[in-house]
């Protein structure tokens, strides 16, 4: 994913609302449906503290977004050092299962800045 | 967030409720779990004065420890629940509602009505440029209106701060999947201790994959509403998964 948008927040849950405004921004702006708009935050926030919870050494967090014909395409990524991620337990835990609920194709990665989450969610009506 | 560990071993925690009512116990347990009050009562940040949201909040979290009763499951969850409740009141009972200023407050159900009748009327969620020509606002104005109406905070929009009680619901034989909520063992009394309301959204959202619009209109509330209950009672899971983290 090229992305075109990449911000990036201090790794505290009080700088998630700002991610959570861009990327509800992003998704409106891609013609997102309130439905999805309203997932998204809520993903956002789930990916952003798993990760957070995950990798305490994190010092920043980071959303990069990019667009495709039918898709919004973003991964959530904290920076450190990719020390044991993902743990084992991550897909079989509850906030697993509800951020697949929430959003397509959820995996996690690691970008250029560290342990990732990435996922995708449907543009258009 | 290291700021929102609370440090709880469960077993010196109940070894020292274990002495109450012994004053140093009880300063221990207030000083244990004095980070989740802080924690709890920043959330609430800017709807009133930083100060008297942690004292409401410590005072709130004293009351929990002397009616914990070790039979009602995890301490944490108790403190957090009661807690918010105690910093819901203040907030209610100081007002707080004019502090979203007017005309967000105004913005955020006009959108909460548009999207409703949108929804009704397309047959699908609306994107927000549609909910911009229905009620005239900019997109901007609608992200704001979405923004403050689903923020759990914002809880005076179409519902009065403290009515959440709204229709109940028995659990039918459908729900059995209920038990595969509960197989996360680490929330499941947190889950079994959710209001019926709460419990069914959150099985709808994420065991039967309904769409917040589609619960909305099964309810009989607006979908604005039930994207404020989805993050509240998610936000619950986590505090009680560990005090903010991640549930799971």
């Amino acid at each position: 994913m090229s992305a075109e948008v990449r911000v990036q927040v201090p790794a505290s849950g009080e700088f998630l609302q700002v991610l959570r405004n861009v990327v509800a921004a992003l998704a409106a702006r891609a013609g997102c449906s309130v439905d999805v708009l309203a997932d998204l935050r809520l993903a956002v926030d789930e990916a952003a503290l798993r990760l957070l919870h995950d990798v305490p050494a994190a010092d920043g967090v980071v959303v990069e977004a990019g667009r495709d014909a039918a898709s919004l395409a973003l991964s959530v990524a904290v920076t450190a050092a990719d020390d044991g991620w993902p743990r084992a337990e991550l897909t079989s835990s509850m906030g697993w299962h509800i951020l697949t609920s929430l959003v397509d194709d959820a995996e996690p990665t690691t970008t250029a800045d560290g342990p990732a989450i990435s996922f995708r969610v449907p543009t258009g009506g | 967030m290291a700021e929102t560990q609370v440090p709880v071993d469960e077993a010196q925690v109940a070894a020292l409720f274990e002495k109450l009512p012994d004053p140093s116990a009880r300063e221990a347990l207030v000083e244990r779990f004095r980070p989740l009050a802080s924690y709890l009562a920043r959330r609430f940040r800017g709807r009133a004065e930083q100060e008297d949201l942690e004292q409401v909040a410590t005072l709130a979290l004293l009351k929990a420890i002397d009616r914990f009763e070790a039979d009602r499951g995890a301490f944490v969850a108790y403190a957090s629940v009661t807690i918010v409740g105690e910093l819901k009141r203040h907030l209610r009972d100081t007002g707080w509602a004019v502090r979203v200023p007017r005309r967000l407050q105004e913005i955020g159900l006009q959108v909460s009505r548009a999207v409703d009748e949108l929804t009704q009327e397309l047959g699908r969620s609306p994107s927000v440029p549609e909910l911009a020509s229905r009620t005239g606002l900019t997109d901007d104005e609608v992200l704001e209106g979405l923004d403050v109406g689903s923020a759990y905070q914002a809880q005076s929009l179409d519902a009065p701060i403290g009515d959440d009680d709204g229709p109940s619901f028995e659990l039918s034989e459908e729900d059995s999947s209920l038990a595969m909520l509960e197989e996360w063992t680490d929330v499941a009394e947190q889950l079994r201790e959710l209001p019926e309301r709460e419990r069914r959204i959150l099985y709808l959202r994420f065991f039967r994959n309904m769409s917040q619009s589609a619960i909305a209109e099964e309810i009989g509330i607006s979908q604005m509403h039930v994207s404020r209950l989805l993050a509240r009672t998610l936000w619950q899971l986590r505090v009680a998964a560990g005090a903010g983290a991640g549930a799971g």
